[in-house]
């Protein structure tokens, strides 16, 4: 089963972080990318730029970043390989964003064929 | 430049999903749209994602890990799927989200992924 | 031949949540599995009064229901590439009756998916509701005094998401067992709870019988878990003196019912729920709810004075699992030990956006603050606890109290 982390967190705390902070950070989804390719659970992952540099597509319009109301932004994704919800949920809470933000864990839909 | 492309949808349009008469026809959309990206050579990778009401949302705090059904945002329009693209500038990024579907019933958002060094998505 | 049909129907209302349970188990897929299932049996009533009861009734429907599951499969619908695993699965479990092996009683797994942290708390025990005991829509709504529209979106929300998230039919790991567990618990005392207020009227509103059926299966199935023994006791406590607490309409407090109208064979049910609870030495929430419940029961029956045991049972309970009702109860018992100015200490601490709404604290408060001697508070006490009962009874009660003068 495939699963994507949606990875959401409150940019102005990361940005108000000092820089050693954010360094650990980055440091530590380093060091959880690689625990899920050893075990053969990473699909793939990216960090986002900051939602003010985001763009929203409705037709023809163009607007401007961020959009979400909430203090939380989208600041990241991963997609894995899971047995199941539980085994997602147990490598959704070591992603290091769940301890400062949280992670939103969607099953990808499988299409018929 | 990598993009990631987020597709949000309107609860219509996640209502096609189950519509038997409707499922080729809103398929048919994402299929060919997948397929220019790819012929473009731009695609790097892309996912459908099953409705909002299927997540779970996990938190960790005072190492006590949370886990409960959600969230439940208040916006109409929910994420159904996301594209990984490579182009060359946000306004190339742009045109591909405007020929997406989800831009002519929702939106499609449009967001940088910054170059670290990282390993690209494969 | 209506014996045919009787043995049907008796076998569906005894067997259809562990046939339920076994299906889902094996396919992950509850929606599908009911649908199965509803069409197996409604198979066995139209063929059984004509064939005649088959040896293994079970056995018969799981097949009927396993055939189903797979045409479904066959003809899957555009939505999901998961119909080839759901055909998989079907076949596995025709391989499973092939063998007279009897079914295992998957139950438990089921219960605990109801309860999963991933479900969405609301739909928790409707959806136990309607798995384990095969309540149907309309009757969960009218106790959880919801729309059936919007309870079966709610259900149909659930079972989707159980389904495309693929939560699994799975025991937790040990290390997750005990506040799994106490998700059941607390979704079964949910139902128990739902529509108590609306017992006298509507007759049958409530689901006090299927609450307690529903604790009945999980110590049947989980008979090491003394807090589901802890949850049955307490329920049964409660159940044994409902004859007893609404008199012509009049809500009698415990401490001055009429104990001929107990249900004394419940209350000895109770007890030995709680001594198997106890053997187990491993304390709970429930199982001190349930003493509390047990110690009030013997001091009626006996005459004996509990009131230090009760205020110590308070006082572990809000150990394991503080709460504005325990903290109320608490109150309560030291105001019975004569001690009211503790009482009232108590009630002070609760943070004030707890109470609010909660009319046990009002009507506590009100109690003691007459008690005391302070009148004028005691009568808005009493007024705000009028203002949040929802039972004509109780309102009644608390008027009566304000009014009496010492």
């Amino acid at each position: 089963m495939k699963y994507v982390f949606l990875l959401y967190d409150d940019e102005d705390k990361w940005a108000a972080m000092p820089e050693s902070e954010q360094m650990s950070i980055i440091g530590a989804h380093m060091a959880y990318s690689e625990a899920l390719k050893s075990a053969s659970a990473y699909i793939a992952g990216d960090p986002l730029d900051h939602s003010r540099n985001a763009k929203r597509v409705r037709g023809a319009q163009v607007q401007g970043g961020p959009f979400a109301d909430g203090k939380e932004q989208l600041g990241g994704f991963y997609m894995i390989e899971a047995k199941n919800l539980d085994a997602a949920l147990d490598w959704a809470a070591r992603c290091p964003c769940a301890s400062y933000g949280y992670v939103e864990v969607r099953p990808v839909w499988n299409i018929g064929q | 430049m990598k993009i990631m492309l987020l597709a949000n949808e309107a609860p219509d349009d996640f209502a096609l999903r189950d519509n038997q008469e409707a499922f080729d026809g809103y398929m048919g959309g994402w299929y060919a749209y997948g397929e220019s990206l790819e012929k473009a050579g731009v695609f790097l990778q892309g996912a459908a994602l099953e409705p909002p009401s299927t997540a779970t949302v996990v938190s960790v705090r005072n190492g006590t890990r949370k886990v409960e059904d959600g969230p439940f945002p208040d916006a109409k329009e929910q994420l159904g799927g996301f594209f990984i693209i490579d182009v060359d500038n946000l306004a190339e990024a742009a045109g591909w989200a405007a020929k997406c579907p989800a831009a002519k019933a929702g939106c499609v958002d449009v967001r940088v992924i910054p170059d670290y060094g990282q390993e690209s998505a494969q | 031949m209506t014996d045919a049909r009787a043995v049907a129907e008796q076998t569906v209302r005894a067997s259809y949540g562990r046939l339920l349970a076994w299906l889902c188990a094996r396919t992950g897929d509850v929606s599908s599995a009911e649908d199965a299932l509803a069409d197996a049996f409604r198979a066995a009533l139209e063929h059984w009064p004509r064939t005649g009861v088959p040896s293994s009734p079970e056995a018969w429907i799981i097949t009927a229901a396993r055939r189903k599951l797979i045409d479904n499969a066959r003809r899957a619908t555009t939505r999901s590439a998961a119909s080839s695993q759901l055909l998989i699965a079907a076949e596995e479990a025709e391989a499973r009756t092939s063998s007279d092996a009897p079914f295992p009683d998957e139950r438990l797994k089921m219960m605990f998916i109801c309860a999963h942290p991933a479900i969405d708390e609301n739909v928790r025990t409707p959806l136990m509701l309607q798995t384990v005991l095969g309540l149907d829509a309309a009757r969960i709504a009218s106790a959880f005094l919801t729309s059936p529209n919007a309870m079966s979106a709610r259900l149909v929300r659930a079972k989707r998401k159980i389904k495309a998230a693929a939560v699994p039919f799975i025991e937790p790991p040990m290390e997750e067992l005990d506040i799994r567990i106490g998700a059941v618990l607390d979704a079964i005392y949910a139902a128990f709870g739902a529509g108590w207020d609306a017992q006298e009227s509507s007759p049958g509103g409530d689901l006090t019988g299927e609450a307690l059926f529903l604790a009945k299966v999980l110590t049947d199935v989980a008979p090491d878990q003394p807090e589901a023994w802890g949850l049955l006791s307490l329920m049964a406590h409660a159940e044994a003196r409902r004859d007893a607490r609404l008199v012509n309409g009049a809500y009698v407090p415990l401490s001055e019912q009429d104990v001929s109208l107990w249900d004394h064979g419940l209350i000895a049910f109770a007890e030995n729920a709680l001594g198997k609870a106890w053997a187990l030495k491993r304390s709970g929430r429930y199982q001190l709810e349930a003493a509390i419940q047990s110690a009030h029961a013997t001091s009626r029956l006996s005459g004996r004075d509990v009131s230090l045991d009760i205020i110590r049972l308070y006082e572990a309970l809000l150990e394991y699992a503080p709460s504005a009702g325990a903290e109320v109860g608490y109150a309560a018992a030291l105001a019975n030990a004569h001690r009211h100015k503790d009482g009232l200490l108590v009630l002070d601490r609760i943070e004030s956006r707890m109470i609010t709404t909660h009319q046990p604290y009002w009507a506590v408060r009100a109690h003691i603050l007459k008690a005391i001697g302070e009148h004028d508070s005691a009568n808005a006490a009493f007024d705000r606890a009028m203002g949040l009962s929802s039972d004509e009874a109780v309102r009644n009660f608390l008027r009566q109290r304000k009014d009496v003068h010492n």
